[in-house]
C-alpha cells in the first residue's frame, strides 16, 4: 500500500479554536490549548498497530489562570511543566502535585498553575522551553523576545524555583508568532509579522541579534527545526514553506587565521569560532580562557595586518548588522521553497523528530500535507500526502508524535478553528516504512 | 428558499448554529448556495462608526465588489473608505469580518480587503484585516468590542428579503 494518512482518533471537548499542541517526549500525552482558555491533556493509548487510538481527556487546565486565549502549550523536556502563553501577556507554567492524587479528584487531575512570567505588554504568542530546561523564551505582540531563566527558590529548598528575565530582545518591528530554540540551544529562532527571520544568540555575555534572515514576502508564522538542528522549515501566510540549510561554515576573507590550531592542541580553530555565537557554545571555562588567550594573541601577534579593525571586532564579538550578515557566520540559506502546493496561510509547520525527514503542515485552507526529500541527499522536497479536508476550517497545528509505531507508521496531532483535535497516522511508503521500522 | 437560509444565519451568529451543518459529508448534504445580494444584505445595514449612516449609504459597501464563489467556498468583501486616509479603516474593515464571521457557515473562507487605490495604507490595513490571530485578539478586547458590537447591532433587517416574495 503506498504512502497515506488516515484519522485515528477525533478528541473532542474545547469549545473554541484550537490554536495549539505539544506531545509530551514520551508520546503519551498530548497537550492543546484553545480560544476557551484552557490546556487540555489526552493519554494517548496506541496499541502501535493500525486501526483507532484511544485518547481520553485526562485533565483540564484551566481555573482561573488565563483570562483570554491560550495560544500555545508546550511540555518541559522532562514532561513535568507544561509552558502556556496567552493572549492575556502572560505565560503559566503547570506542574503536577503528586501528593494532590489523595485530593478529591478534580478535573485538572492534580495540575496546578505554579507560577505566571510576565512581562509583555499584551498578548503572549509562543512560549517554549530551552533544551536544559533552565530558559523558557516567549514572543509577542509587542514586538519583543523575552528569555526568563530559572532561579533556585530563595532558601527554600525544594520549593518551586523562580523565574527571572535575564534579556529582552528587541529588533522586529512588528509581532512575533513564534520561537524555537536551536535543538542543543546553541541560539534561538524568532518569526515575525513583519516577514523576517531573526536569529538571536549570546554576543559575548549578552544576548543580541545575531541575523536577519529574509525571504518570505508575508507574516512568517512558524518555524520548526529537524532533529539534529542543521536544518529548519519556515512556513508563511506567502503560502510557501522553506527549508533553510546550514552551510559549512565559511572562511571570512583575507585575513582569517590560516593554520592556527585551539591552544590546547587538539585541533585547528576555524575562523567562525571567532563569532559570539559559537563562542557561547564552549561551556568549559578552560576552554573559553584557552580561547580568550588565544583572541588576545591573534590581537597582539596581527595588529598591523589587513583589515585589523575587523579582526578586532571579530575579537570582541562586536559587530554592526551588516557586516555579520556579510559575514554570514552560521551560514543558513534556503535551500528549498515549497510553492504552489497551499492554497491559503499556513500556520504551523512541524519537521518528524525521527530523523527521517517528514515536514507536516497546518494551513488555512483546511488541509493537512506531509512532504519528504524526493531522495536522502536531495534538497528538493515533494508532496507526499494530502488530507484535504482535515478539518472543516482552518487547521492551525500540527505537530508530530516524538517516536515511530511499532508497524513503522507515524502518528501526528492537529487542532483546527472548529475546536477539534485529529490524530492521523501517516504510513510511508512501503518500502521506506518497512526499512524504517527494521532498522529500529 | 432565500428567507430560509436567511433565517439560519438571522440569530445574530452563535458559531455554533452554523457549526452542526459544517460537520455534516458535503457529498450527503449539499448546502444552499449564498449570493453576492445576501452577503451585501448582512453588510448593507452596518453603522458607520463616525457618522449617522450605513456602509450602504456612503458607498463604503457596494454590491459590486462582493464576490462569492459558491465552488471553492470563498466570500471575497472589498470596501471603499469614504477618504483615502480615513481613520477608521481598519475598525470599518473589523466590522464587516465580524459580521461576516457570525453571520457566515465556517466552510466559507472570507478576505475582507479594502477596494483597490482607495486607501493610503491599504497593504497594511489588508494585511491586518487578514491575520486572524490579530483579529481574535483585538475581539478579546473589551472596549473594541463593544465599539464594534454597536455597529453591527439592528443590522439584520430581514423586511427587505422578503420583499423578494
Amino acid at each position: 500500500m503506498s504512502e497515506h494518512l488516515e484519522k485515528v482518533a477525533t478528541l473532542t471537548g474545547h469549545t473554541d479554536r484550537v490554536w495549539g499542541c505539544d506531545w509530551r517526549h514520551d508520546g503519551c500525552v498530548l497537550a492543546t490549548c484553545s480560544a476557551d482558555k484552557t490546556v487540555r491533556l489526552w493519554n494517548i493509548d496506541s496499541s502501535g498497530k493500525a486501526g483507532p487510538v484511544r485518547a481520553p481527556c485526562a485533565a483540564v487546565l484551566n481555573s482561573d489562570t488565563h483570562d483570554r486565549t491560550i495560544r500555545t502549550v508546550q511540555f518541559s523536556l522532562d514532561g513535568s511543566t507544561i509552558a502556556a502563553a496567552s493572549f492575556d501577556g502572560r505565560t503559566s507554567l503547570w506542574r503536577r502535585e503528586e501528593q494532590d492524587l489523595d485530593a478529591a479528584p478534580d478535573e485538572a487531575a492534580g495540575w496546578r498553575c505554579m507560577t505566571k512570567l510576565e512581562g509583555h505588554e499584551n498578548e503572549v504568542k509562543c512560549a517554549v522551553w530551552s533544551p536544559s530546561g533552565e530558559s523558557i523564551a516567549t514572543c509577542g505582540r509587542d514586538k519583543t523576545v523575552w528569555l526568563y531563566e530559572r532561579v533556585e527558590g530563595e532558601g527554600q529548598g525544594g520549593k518551586e524555583p523562580s523565574w527571572e528575565c535575564a534579556a529582552i530582545l528587541t529588533g522586529h518591528t512588528q509581532d512575533v508568532k513564534c520561537v524555537r530554540w536551536h535543538p542543543e540551544g546553541e541560539f534561538l529562532l524568532s518569526a515575525s509579522y513583519d516577514d523576517t527571520i531573526k536569529m538571536w544568540g549570546k554576543v559575548t555575555d549578552d544576548w543580541g541579534l545575531l541575523h536577519t534572515l529574509r525571504g518570505h514576502t508575508s507574516t512568517v508564522w512558524g518555524i520548526a527545526f529537524n532533529h539534529d538542528g542543521s536544518h529548519f522549515a519556515s512556513c508563511s501566510d506567502d503560502r510557501t514553506v522553506r527549508i533553510w540549510t546550514r552551510l559549512p561554515p565559511r572562511r571570512p576573507p583575507a585575513a582569517a587565521p590560516q593554520q592556527q590550531t585551539l591552544p590546547d592542541g587538539k585541533g585547528k580553530l576555524p575562523p567562525w569560532y571567532l563569532s559570539g555565537v559559537f563562542r557561547s557554545a564552549v561551556t568549559s571555562s578552560s576552554h573559553t580562557e584557552q580561547l580568550d588567550q588565544y583572541l588576545q594573541q591573534q590581537q597582539q601577534q596581527q595588529p598591523s595586518e589587513q583589515e585589523p579593525q575587523e579582526q578586532q571586532e571579530q575579537a570582541n564579538g562586536v559587530l554592526g548588522e551588516e557586516e555579520r550578515v556579510e559575514m554570514d557566520v552560521s551560514g543558513w540559506r534556503c535551500s528549498c521553497t515549497l510553492q504552489g502546493y497551499h492554497g491559503r496561510t499556513i500556520y504551523c509547520v512541524d519537521w518528524s523528530k525521527q530523523g527521517d525527514d517528514c515536514i507536516a503542515t497546518a494551513c488555512g485552507d483546511n488541509a493537512l500535507r506531509v512532504f519528504k526529500k524526493a531522495s536522502p541527499d536531495a534538497t528538493e522536497w515533494t508532496l507526499s500526502c494530502m488530507q484535504p479536508d482535515a478539518h472543516g476550517t482552518d487547521v492551525n497545528t500540527v505537530m508530530w508524535r516524538p517516536h515511530r509505531e511499532e508497524d513503522g507508521s507515524l502518528l501526528l496531532a492537529t487542532g483546527g478553528d472548529d475546536g477539534m483535535v485529529h490524530l492521523w497516522r501517516y504510513v510511508p511508503a512501503a518500502d521506506a516504512g518497512t526499512a524504517a521500522a527494521a532498522t529500529e | 428558499n432565500e428567507a430560509s437560509s436567511g433565517q439560519g444565519s438571522a440569530d445574530d451568529g452563535h458559531r455554533a448554529t452554523t457549526v452542526g451543518s459544517v460537520s455534516g459529508d458535503s457529498s450527503t448534504a449539499p448546502y444552499d448556495d449564498f449570493d453576492d445580494e445576501e452577503v451585501f444584505e448582512l453588510l448593507r445595514h452596518l453603522n458607520d462608526p463616525e457618522h449617522p449612516h450605513t456602509l450602504e449609504q456612503l458607498r463604503v459597501v457596494q454590491m459590486d465588489h462582493i464576490k462569492v464563489d459558491n465552488d471553492e467556498q470563498h466570500i471575497s468583501v472589498q470596501f471603499t473608505p469614504t477618504i483615502p486616509h480615513c481613520s477608521q479603516a481598519m475598525l470599518i474593515g473589523l466590522m464587516l469580518r465580524v459580521k461576516l464571521l457570525r453571520c457566515v457557515p465556517d466552510r466559507f473562507k472570507v478576505d475582507v480587503s479594502i477596494f483597490p487605490g482607495s486607501h493610503n495604507t491599504e497593504d497594511a490595513i489588508n494585511k491586518q484585516l487578514n491575520d486572524k490571530e490579530r483579529v481574535a485578539a483585538a475581539l478579546e478586547n473589551p472596549a473594541l468590542l463593544s465599539v464594534i458590537n454597536k455597529g453591527t447591532a439592528h443590522t439584520d433587517q430581514w423586511e427587505s428579503v422578503l420583499a423578494h416574495f
